[in-house]
């Protein structure tokens, strides 16, 4: 059993994972909090194994970090921006998840911190690990690894940078209106965005267009 | 109760009204492809849709309250701010009663209307965050966040955020992971002025790919100042402003003129309209070093 705290400033989300242990057997919520300065008390209160916040600042996360260093921190954000989640792991989370995480997810997540094991999204592991940029895992067209785009993706997304159509993008690589579109849906796919404007501030994060 | 006090009633049929007087500025707007979506009639002959869906510049068609189906050509696009201009004949169709959209608050209720084969299409919520100022992640300056809570149909999208009294306060569009956003009025207003005038935004252009970096800090030294992140220079356009101003790939950018800065996405803002041909001091460090190169903003090649 593991006994967790909640943190949310949001309403909806702090009822939908107050639903945790209705789903999950393993879980109980023994505490939950809509203001981060009530958490440190909270945890002192009762017996927390795992705190499930959902984007503390991160000075609150680094102070209940060092005064319980053997409760774990789970840790949701917005989108999972690898700057973001590296500042959260700085402060002291254990593990890192999108807010659109499976309730499976945030509760595989909650069991793996009480063991002190970590979680985190595989583009922030790339991140840290020394010597390996993730641009070198994304431009490589002969990999497998599903975010790997291809030289003429990576053509069409420079013109999409450009604010170019799909008709336009068509025109200016020489290649038909439909190809145009089957590149762009493709690396939509890849980059996870749902729209082009999204795919290219995503591809720019990851140094894929000039800016 | 009687039916003429029940305010339930009452609220339905004002709904109804409101939405049946704007949707005589609402269009249907077709570039290819069986699907629609919505435009508004901003000004007399011009359309404002959203720039995500235009997948065509050219063979643009519209269909009018009605269902009267007219040709329409590109006057421009703004990525930055998922706003495309279209021109028209309008033939008599009136322009959309517009308000300023800084007057909406959390909680007021709104419509958004659209256009689906000539008929009026609607969505009935609130406004879930009303704030200020904002950039897209694109980088394009947005006067006011309104962030609505409702659901959006595929064929409303580009249509019009309506208020209580029947003003269209922006254009309904779908912003990033899906939420339902509006581009308010003074916004669409601005861009208007700009694609008409010119074709497009002007964007700024440095010609370097960029990743955030944490920066290393030497053993036993005390942490670097500031945030301890950098922008780390990947890729340079050997024609492009940065290159032509002597930046280096491995270069880490650490502040532009004076101000630092940590993340590419600040890097895409300060590249906004007003950045062309400014130069920029940039503060760099090079192989551990703290260098300073001035670089002139260029534009951004038009699609």
């Amino acid at each position: 059993m593991v006994a967790i705290a909640i943190f949310s400033t949001d309403p909806v989300l702090r009822r939908s994972l107050e639903q945790l242990p209705r789903e999950h057997a393993a879980i109980t919520v023994v505490a939950v909090a809509d203001d981060p300065s009530t958490v440190l008390r909270l945890i002192e209160q009762n017996h927390v194994d795992a705190v499930l916040a959902d984007a503390p600042p991160s000075d609150r996360l680094a102070e209940w970090r060092i005064r319980h260093e053997h409760t774990g921190f789970v840790v949701l954000l917005d989108a999972t921006d690898p700057e973001d989640a590296i500042a959260a792991l700085d402060a002291g989370a254990g593990a890192v998840l999108p807010r659109s995480a499976k309730h499976s997810e945030i509760v595989a997540a909650l069991k793996a911190v009480t063991s002190g094991l970590a979680v985190l999204p595989r583009e922030v592991l790339a991140r840290l690990l020394d010597g390996t940029s993730p641009i070198d895992e994304v431009v490589d067209s002969n990999g497998a690894a599903g975010a790997r785009l291809t030289p003429r993706e990576l053509e069409v997304l420079a013109a999409m940078a450009d604010g170019a159509s799909n008709k336009a993008i068509a025109r200016r690589l020489e290649i038909s209106f439909h190809t145009a579109k089957f590149h762009v849906a493709a690396i939509l796919a890849k980059l996870d965005a749902d729209s082009r404007t999204e795919a290219v501030a995503r591809a720019a994060q990851l140094g894929l267009v000039m800016l | 109760m009687t039916e003429s006090s029940n305010p339930l009633v009452a609220f339905s049929d004002h709904a109804a009204q409101l939405v049946a007087r704007a949707a005589g500025s609402i269009v249907a707007v077709h570039a290819g492809g069986r699907r629609s979506w919505s435009g508004i009639h901003w000004r007399s002959g011009i359309i404002v849709t959203a720039e995500e869906v235009l997948e065509r510049d050219e063979g643009i068609k519209i269909t009018l309250p009605g269902g009267r189906l007219v040709e329409a050509s590109l006057a421009g696009r703004d990525p930055t701010t998922d706003i495309a201009v279209l021109r028209f004949q309008p033939d008599g169709l009136a322009a959309a009663q517009t308000a300023d959209a800084a007057s909406l608050r959390a909680g007021h209720v709104v419509l958004a209307v659209g256009n689906h084969e000539g008929a009026p299409v609607a969505s009935l919520g609130i406004v879930a965050v009303a704030g200020g100022a904002w950039h897209s992640l694109r980088g394009g300056a947005i006067d006011n966040l309104i962030r609505l809570d409702m659901r959006l149909s595929q064929a409303t999208e580009g249509g019009a955020l309506v208020d209580t009294q029947g003003r269209i306060a922006g254009m309904a569009v779908l912003g990033p992971r899906r939420r339902v956003l509006a581009i308010p009025t003074s916004t669409i207003d601005r861009v208007v002025d700009q694609l008409l005038a010119k074709g497009h935004v002007f964007r700024g252009y440095l010609g370097a790919g960029l990743q955030p970096v944490r920066l290393a800090r030497p053993a036993g030294d005390a942490p670097p100042s500031g945030s301890g992140r950098g922008i780390l220079v990947v890729s340079l356009d050997p024609d492009g402003p940065a290159a032509r101003a002597g930046v280096l790939v491995g270069d880490i950018v650490t502040a532009w003129n004076a101000k630092p800065v940590d993340r590419v996405r600040e890097i895409m803002r300060l590249l906004g309209p007003d950045s062309v041909g400014h130069a920029v001091d940039l503060a760099l460090l090079r192989g551990g070093a703290p260098t300073e190169l001035k670089v002139v903003v260029g534009e951004r090649a038009v699609a």
